[in-house]
This record gives C-alpha cells, structure tokens and sequence, in this order.
C-alpha cells in the first residue's frame, strides 16, 4: 500500500512537470541585453510584445542578458549552452564560427522576402550578414562622433569644431591646460571613452585610408602607409603635443567622468548615446557640450559604427513565428519605439528622418554622421580575438608598443601583421 | 638569599579591596607558607611579591630595596606555578637553563648549571625530552629546577604540589623542604592544605579574607591559636568548637542544657558572657581524669591504624575524639569523657578572638 | 555494511556530490582540456586532437607567461608575509585589554565584509591618479611634488613597481581581518602562565613574542600559511579589475592571465595548460605542508 502510495504520487508529480512544460505552442522565447534605463527599456519591450500578442495571439516572454554577462552567456550559446528562439545579438561572425553548424546564430535566408531590407542602411546590414548568409535585421547602431566641451573651447579660443587633423592638433593645444608644477590639469584630447584602445585605433586607420582585412576575411592588410599615419597620430598626440594621457591607455580609464569635470576636453571617437545620458544623469553640464562629425583623415571622416541585429538562434523549434515577430518589430513605427527606448540610432533612413532624431543639436549632427559610418565587425571568427583590448592583444599590444613604450613602429606594425595573418589562418 | 619587609600592603581591584592591609617580615633564609581557604588572598599576596600583580598601596623591600614598581625580571625571584607552566617546545635542558640563557650566559656555563641542578632532582636522564612526555611529578620537579638554576634571592611558590597524588605528594613535601636545607634559599611557599604548612615552614601566616589572623611557628599556631578561626583551621581533624555561656562562677552552660565545670580554668575576663569553648580531638580521652566532658554516644568509628577517630554525640552537640590507646569501640557505645584543664581554648563568641585562660 | 555506516554516508553525499561535480570534475575536464588543442574558434571545424605537452612547452617558453608567473609568487609571498606580520601585531593589540577596545576592534575587522570585489571597485576609485583624494592628501601636506600614479606607473625597481605594491595592498587590507581572528583564537588559547613564566625568567616583550608566542601559534601559523598561500596562487579579482594585468604586464598573475587566455583569445587549450601550471605550485605548497605536519607529529 505506502509502495503504490509513492509510486502513485511521484507518477503525479513529474506528469505536472511534464504539463507545465510547454505552456502554449504559441509562445516563443526571446532575450535582449538592456539600454538605457533597463526599466524603461523593459517597459518598451512589453509594450510590444503585448501589442503582438493581440495581434497575433503568439506570446513573447522577454528576459534581459545583462551587459556584464553578455559576452560570456552567448558564448555558452555558442557552445551548446541554453539558448532562447530568438534574441538581439551582436558579433555574428566569431560566434557563428564557434557555433558552427550546430550551436549560434542561424542563417534564415529563406525568410529574407518577409522583411524589406532595401529599407536599411547598407551599412548596417554588413552586420547581420555573413559569408553571404542572412542572419536578421539589425536594428540598432552605435555610432561614434567627434564630442567636446563648448565652454572650454571658448575659452581657448577655438570657435569652431576642428574639421581634419592638423585642426584637432591645433584644438587640443589650446585647450590643454597646466598647473604651476607641470602637472595638467586638463587634458586637451582623449582618443574615446572606456579603455578599448583598439576601438580608438580603428577610425583613425580608416580615415588614413586603410582597411584591416580583405573582404574575405582571410588576409591581414594592416601593413602600410595608413597603419604608419596612423599610429603616428596617436603618439604624437601623447608624447609630442602631450595633449591626451597617457594613463588612458591603461585598464579602468573612464573618460565620461573626466569630461564632466573639465579635465578631458575633447574625445575623438565618442558614443552617440552619450548625448541621452550627459542629457539625463549631467544636467550639470547643459550647453556646454556638443557632437561634431568626425575629423577628417588623409583620405576620409570615416566614424565607427557598431551594431545589434535581431536573428534566430540555431535549435529552435520555432522558426516561422520567430521570423514573424521580428518582421513585426522591423516596422517603421516599431523601429522607431525601440529606438526611442534605447537611446541608439536606427537602421533605416525612415526612422532616423523623424522628429525624434531632430528635436536635438546633437541628434542632428548623429544623423549626419551615419553617412560616415564604417562597420567595426569584420568578417573573420577570429577578428574578436585580434581586436580584443587586453594585453595580450595584437593590435592592442602593438599600439601599446608604439604610443606608450615608444618603440620602433615598423617592427611593432610588422610584427602585429605576422600575428594577424595567424590568427586569420586559424 | 634576602629578607623581605612587607608593609601595609592593599590590593584593589578597581573598588573592591581585596586584601586589607598586610605586613609581614621575613627573614633571609626562612621558610614561610602562606597559608589559608580559597580566596583569603594568599595567591594575590605571593603574586604581589613576584610583580605579577601590581601594589595598589603600601611597600615591599626586599633587603630594605622598595620593589613596588619593579617589573618581575629585574627582582631576581624565582617561581614555581601551580601548573608548572614549562615551555612546552622545548626540551627540559632548555626549559632550565630558559632564563640564564635570557641574561646572556654563555651556553657551556649553561650547561654545566643546567647538569647540577638536574642531579639534584634527579632529572639528568630526561633533560633531553619535552614536558609532554614527562609524568606530573617529573614536571613539577622540572620547575623547581627551573627556578634553582638561577640561583635567586628568592624562592616563591604558588600550591606547587596540589595537581599531585596523596603519596607523590608526601614524597615531595619532604624533597622541597630537603632543598630549602640545602639551598638555604630565602622561600615564600603558598598552600590551602594546612598540614603541608604544618610540616614544611619554618613560620606559618595564616590568612582570611584577605588579611593576617596570625604568624608564627608552627607549635605556636597549635598551642595557642589567637582567633577562632586559626583555632579551627590548623590542626587535623580540627578542633572542637562547643557554643554556650560562661557564668559567673565559672559553669559552662550549653543550650541543650549541659554544664561544664570550668572555674579552675577560666580567667576573670572570660566570665559572664557567651563564650566559645575550644577542645581538641586529640585532647579528649576516654576515661580518665580532668574536666569532665559527660556520656559520649558513639556514632561511628574510624581506625587509621595508628589512632582511633570516634564520631560522637556529647553534651548535646556531635564531636570528635582522637584516640590514641588502641582500645577498641563499637558504634552505640556510651562513654565517659575527659579533657584536662589547660588543653581548653576560650574564644569570644562575636570576635572570635582568643580569650584569656589562668594558668 | 550496518545501519550506522549506511547512514553516515548518506548524509555525507550530498557534500561529496557537490565536491565532485563542482570542484573534482571540473578540474579533471580541464587537465585534459590543457593536453588538446583547443582553439575555440576552430572547435567545430577541426576538433581537439591530442598534442601531449605541447601547449606547456608553448607557454613556458612565452617571457610574458613566465614574468607572470614569477609575479605571481612575489604578489602572494609579499601580500601573505606583510599582512601575516601585521596580523601578529594587530592581534596582540586587540587582545591586550583597554578602553576603546570594541571600538577599534570593529575598525580593523570591517575590511572583512567587503567582497573582493566591492574591494577592488573603492581602492580603484580610490588609487585613480587624477581623483584619489590620497593623493590631494599627500599633496596638501607636501610630502609629494606630483600625484603618485598608483595603478599606472610603469617604472620598476628589479621586480617590483609602484601598481604591484598597491594591489598588495589592497589584498592585505581585504584580508587582514581573517589573519586576524586566526591568530587572535590561536593566541588566546596561549596560557597566560606560560607569559608569567616567561616574565619571572627575565623576558621582555621580545623575548615573550619570541620565545612563547611565536611557538605557540605556530600550528595555527603553519595552517593559515598554506590557506593563505594556495588561495594567494589563485588570486583573480583585484588584478583584473583594478589594472587589468597591466600596465605593461606588470601585474598580471595566473588567474588573469588564464581568463584572458581563456575568454578573450579563446585559446582553451592553453588557458587550461596555465592551470595545470597553477595546479603544480598549489601542490609544491600542500606537499611541503604535508610533510611539515608529519615532522611535528613524529617528534
């Protein structure tokens, strides 16, 4: 009797379990990291979600992968790790490389008819593209402009923001101010903002012409005058005109609380969202800030630009009405929601001509500066590896060697080439 | 070797005196045992001495030097603890020759010291192992030998021999008092068990509470103990203490209703007033001539061998017999007893102290 | 197998559990990880094949590997020796009786419910050259002409340079509250007479700490040196967070130089071999341990 009881109830139990599991077939899962104000940013989400859900009667279960973890959670992914239907994501190729046929981003080429890509930049749409397969609509970009402070500009004399090189020399000269000892106390330049050295490199070696790989992605082409030009901006920016800090190139560098305070004065390469957060968090600097376009370079005023993509994940059961949804969330008006809540630019020209990207000087300038927008993926797995701001890393520890040891720059471009050309035959 | 002068001296812990008042005088050489119940001070006065409690008033010289206020190594006293406290991670050799090692001796004088006293003690074979491996009498042997490698003025021990057995115990009390022969070493010697004061010192200070009943010599303690309490703490199996009233004339009346015939013994002084009758043990006889004491009914009887200790119901209140006529008794025998007359001990009944007696 | 012994290891099952599954399994998986090439970037393409020692022989011929190896050492040697000497120190004073004393008791405990973590996040904060207001302290008083670059100096002195002895700091200030207690709990079951003793032989305060208190709390000494030391080999979090390894590799120590191996270059195979590395010094420690503790148990 108490062995049929058991049985009985354990029988009980894992049918429960088993009941609840798939709790509608109409139900997909879906994962986004946060921007902005994660409550508001959750808040958006669920508005259109639950717009959907009338619409269509499929339910969207939202969950946030925090920045923090995002890295390490989608490489889980890409590994066989719990993966959602689907998700924004980002570096499509190093993580469709180590997923595989198996694991990572699915290619859903057979869908592309359902969303109208001819509506997107062409730009951003290198980065839901791989290898020729289509992955998703990117939806989000991340762009990087020339951003100063007015106040300390005026009062170095310098009236207009600088429009090329020589020009941004000239600014920051002035704008550098020292103390009685030597010490200084505001540092005319700061290449960009968190310590990812690389990202500050990048724009600079495009606007001197140059490209990191061809389009293959199976040769390094770091080799050249451009590398050469570039890297000499940076060192002489920190050891002959001494406007920008050394101490920048090293791990915990924040520049936004620097810009605040006056001590940077100008960032070279900074993000568009910090036009929403110096708004929202530094009213304390209202007016005293404004976004430029990027200087120019020998050959052009190429701005770097990331971007975030909404795709499938391998695995999935769910493929038709995952596509669904993000068609839906393709829509102009829904694009433009996302936008808004996140703070970022958008990916279709439609999006970006509306009052909400003009209503803001700085906002007009970003629109602008997506015509220089220059993708920062690069179709090789192992570009994520090479472009990595750690020690350690080749392009870092090359710039490193050059700008802060100061040593022999064709050895140090040289042997960054060899390095890469390894990596890229991995 | 040292004499030591101890003059008025308290001690306090924040406001709570604890010890009123001592002075004291011993003389180069001399045995002194400090000696009382738990609590009367005796640890807190010896550990004074050393300089392990502070003075809170009063002085202590030592050869007419004022100490008070020097640390415990610049005294030149050596000290045995109750617990021996021997440094356990090192060897008995070591343990020795600790403190000239300390002063900067060198390591062959060291030795050579360390060898004496071992042969002394008769330790020399067991100077190469650690106090773990050392049974508690070795150990405590170990620490005496401690304390005479340094060859001091002064010698204190704290109830050294009270973590032993009954018979180790004997068998030390006889080998410290040996040393003290040998040595002539000025010693100041802590104990709660009177009959190690009664054997070993040369002067007994008996304490309560904090202070000084009495000093003296051992028989003088015995014969005519000053207070009540002295009375009753030496002497084994301790005295009689009989409650009652002293007439005019010299009766003795107890509360059951008894009489006792005193007046060939009590003073003047004694009479008319409640008194406390003291009778030793070994004072009674059974049978015999002297003071009558009444019928005894026996209760239990004790044979050691040697003598006899009878639990017995006398004049209204139970007592004890020492007897040393190897007679034989039974329980629920009555007997007759006796005591003479200059073996009574008169104290006043609230005091406690010693009244006069004629004779 | 009676009742008793059925029970004792069912209860003890779920820890042994945990123990295999989280620490034994893991460990084992990444020893083999660390004989195979195993590039993440080319798992699913070409596999792992086994190359025996290879990846070893790679890094230990790396000079970068073996600076941080070296540095590795010199980081636990000087944050365990500093704050165990200081730990001595501070433990007599919080044992020692006078007024105040819960007070300051509480003062010099506090480091302790700080995360490691939260730890590195204030002393970055903290050591930040241009806002450390250690450094407009040191100003203001005169003692220094220009600010201290805390975690971004690189000029050395043989092995040692300005970040490596901040971050040393730091990990003894987040770790002396449990060196503390230790000795503390260890000096305290120190009898007091074997002090008195020493007193009536002639001891001063040096010959005491020398002569009872050192070899007393030597047991308790001898078990926090090694917890101390093989929790120091492994050390991940103030050097990450704080320089990054930096500058100049200057502080780089194993745990980071195995989590970038690991994670931002995604070389597995190599990042495993460095924890095989780790493995050998942590077990050169136990050994030594092991063998010291039977020392004392034969004498």
């Amino acid at each position: 009797m108490e062995k049929l009881k058991l049985t009985t109830a354990v029988l009980a139990l894992s049918a429960s379990f088993l009941a609840a599991a798939p709790a509608g077939a109409e139900s997909i899962e879906f994962w986004t990291q946060t921007y902005g104000d994660q409550i508001k940013w959750t808040a958006a989400i669920k508005e259109l979600t639950e717009a959907y859900e009338a619409e269509t009667g499929v339910k969207v279960n939202h969950e946030i992968v925090p920045w923090s973890s995002s890295r390490k959670t989608w490489l889980a992914v890409a590994q066989g790790g719990a993966a959602p239907d689907c998700a924004d994501m980002w570096w499509l190729h190093s993580f469709s490389a180590i997923g595989g046929d198996k694991f990572g981003p699915m290619p859903i080429n057979d869908f592309k008819s359902k969303f109208s890509v001819e509506d997107f930049y062409e730009g951003a749409l290198q980065d839901s593209t791989w290898r020729g397969d289509f992955y998703g609509i990117p939806w989000r970009g991340d762009i990087r402009a020339q951003l100063y402070r007015t106040d300390i500009a005026a009062e170095a004399g310098v009236t207009q923001p600088p429009e090329n090189w020589d020009e941004v020399i000239e600014a920051a000269r002035k704008m550098t101010k020292r103390s009685d000892n030597g010490e200084v106390e505001t540092w005319g330049y700061s290449f960009g903002s968190a310590a990812k050295v690389v990202d500050w490199l990048m724009p600079l070696y495009w606007q001197a012409g140059g490209e990191f790989m061809t389009d293959d992605g199976k040769t390094a082409t770091i080799d050249n005058d451009a590398m050469r030009k570039a890297l000499t901006f940076m060192h002489d920016m920190v050891n002959v005109h001494k406007v920008a800090d050394p101490d920048a190139f090293e791990k915990g560098y924040k520049a936004r609380p620097a810009f605040v305070a006056g001590k940077v004065a100008m960032i070279g390469s900074a993000e568009q969202a910090w036009g929403n957060r110096l708004e929202t968090e530094n009213p304390e600097v209202d007016g005293k800030w404004s976004f430029s376009r990027s200087a120019a370079g020998p050959a052009n005023r190429a701005s770097f630009s990331g971007a975030g993509y909404l795709g499938v994940l391998r695995g999935s059961e769910k493929v038709e009405q995952c596509v669904d949804w993000l068609a839906y969330l393709s829509r102009d008006e829904n694009m433009l929601k996302l936008s808004q809540a996140a703070g970022t630019v958008a990916t279709k020209p439609a999006v970006m001509a509306t009052d909400f990207w003009s209503d803001r000087p700085y906002k007009r300038v970003v629109a602008e500066a997506l015509e220089d927008a220059h993708t920062s993926q690069h179709p090789a797995p192992a570009w994520s590896a090479i472009s990595t701001s750690e020690p350690g890393g080749i392009l870092y520890d090359m710039i490193y060697s050059v700008v802060i040891e100061q040593q022999d720059m064709d050895a140090a471009i040289t042997t960054a080439q060899e390095l890469m050309q390894a990596q890229l035959d991995r | 070797m040292a004499s030591i002068e101890i003059q008025d001296v308290r001690k306090s812990y924040a406001s709570l005196e604890v010890i009123h008042g001592v002075s004291l005088d011993i003389e180069d050489g001399e045995f002194v045992i400090l000696v009382g119940p738990s609590g009367c001070g005796k640890t807190t006065l010896l550990r004074m001495i050393a300089g392990l409690e502070s003075i809170s008033k009063g002085q202590v010289a030592i050869d007419g030097s004022i100490i008070n206020h020097l640390p415990p190594r610049a005294r030149d006293i050596a000290m045995v603890f109750q617990s021996y406290a021997l440094y356990p991670h090192m060897t008995v050799r070591k343990n020795m020759g600790f403190s000239l090692k300390l002063a900067g001796v060198k390591p062959r004088e060291i030795d050579e010291k360390v060898n004496v006293a071992a042969d002394v003690l008769d330790l020399s074979h067991l100077l190469e192992r650690k106090p773990g491996q050392l049974s508690g009498g070795q150990r405590q042997r170990v620490a005496m030998g401690r304390a005479i490698v340094r060859n001091p003025k002064l010698f204190l021990f704290d109830e050294p021999l009270s973590n032993l057995d009954a018979k180790l115990r004997v068998q030390m009390r006889s080998e410290i008092k040996e040393l003290h022969q040998r040595f002539k070493t000025t010693t100041v010697y802590v104990t709660h068990d009177q009959v190690e004061a009664m054997t070993m010192a040369d002067r007994i200070v008996v304490m309560n509470n904090g202070h000084v009943e009495q000093t003296g010599t051992p028989m003088e303690l015995y014969d005519n103990p000053l207070t009540r309490f002295v009375a009753s703490f030496i002497g084994s199996p301790s005295m009689n203490m009989i409650e009652g009233h002293l007439s005019e004339q010299g009766q003795f009346e107890l509360p059951a209703g008894n009489t006792i015939d005193l007046s060939e013994v009590a003073s003047d002084e004694a009479r008319g007033q409640k008194i406390i009758l003291g009778i030793r043990p070994e004072h009674i006889c059974v049978g015999g001539q002297g003071t009558s004491l009444g019928n005894a009914h026996i209760r239990v009887v004790e044979p050691t061998g040697s003598e006899t200790l009878l639990f017995v119901d006398a004049i209204g209140q139970p007592m004890h017999v020492l007897d040393r006529t190897r007679s034989t008794f039974n329980a629920h025998d009555v007997v007759p007893l006796f005591a003479a007359g200059e073996d009574f001990h008169f104290f006043d009944a609230e005091t406690g102290g010693r009244l006069p007696k004629n004779g | 197998m009676n009742e008793k012994n059925v029970f004792c290891y069912v209860m003890v099952a779920p820890a042994l559990l945990i123990t295999i599954v989280l620490g034994v399994y893991p460990m084992v998986d990444t020893m083999l990880i660390s004989f195979q090439s195993y590039d993440l970037l080319t798992v699913q393409s070409k596999g792992t094949e086994w190359v025996g020692f290879d990846n070893y022989r790679e890094i230990l011929a790396n000079d970068k590997f073996l600076q941080t190896v070296l540095q590795t050492v010199i980081f636990t040697v000087l944050a365990v020796g500093i704050s165990v000497l200081m730990g001595l120190f501070l433990a007599q004073v919080i044992n020692a009786d006078f007024r105040g004393r819960s007070v300051l008791r509480t003062v010099i405990l506090s480091p302790w419910f700080v995360p490691p973590v939260v730890a590195s996040a204030i002393w970055l904060w903290l050591l930040e050259t241009n806002t450390s207001p250690i450094n407009s302290m040191l100003l203001d008083a005169g003692i220094i002409e220009r600010k201290i670059r805390f975690l971004t100096d690189s000029d050395t002195i043989g092995p040692f340079s300005i970040p490596m002895l901040s971050i040393v700091a730091v990990r003894c200030w987040n770790g002396l509250p449990i060196i503390i207690i230790f000795l503390l709990a260890g000096l305290q079951s120190i009898p007091k007479s074997l002090y008195e003793a020493a007193e009536m032989d002639g001891g001063g305060v040096w010959a005491k700490f020398r002569y009872v208190t050192l070899p007393m709390l030597r047991p308790v000494l001898m078990v926090l040196f090694a917890l101390l030391f093989l929790g120091g080999f492994g050390h991940f979090e103030m050097n990450y967070i704080m320089t990054g390894g930096g500058p100049r590799n200057l502080t780089n120590v194993l745990a980071v130089w195995t989590y970038q191996e690991g994670f931002q270059f995604l070389r597995y195979g190599k990042a495993a071999a460095a924890g095989g590395i780790v493995l050998v010094m942590c077990s050169i420690i136990s050994v030594f341990y092991l063998w010291a503790q039977s020392k004392d148990n034969r004498s």
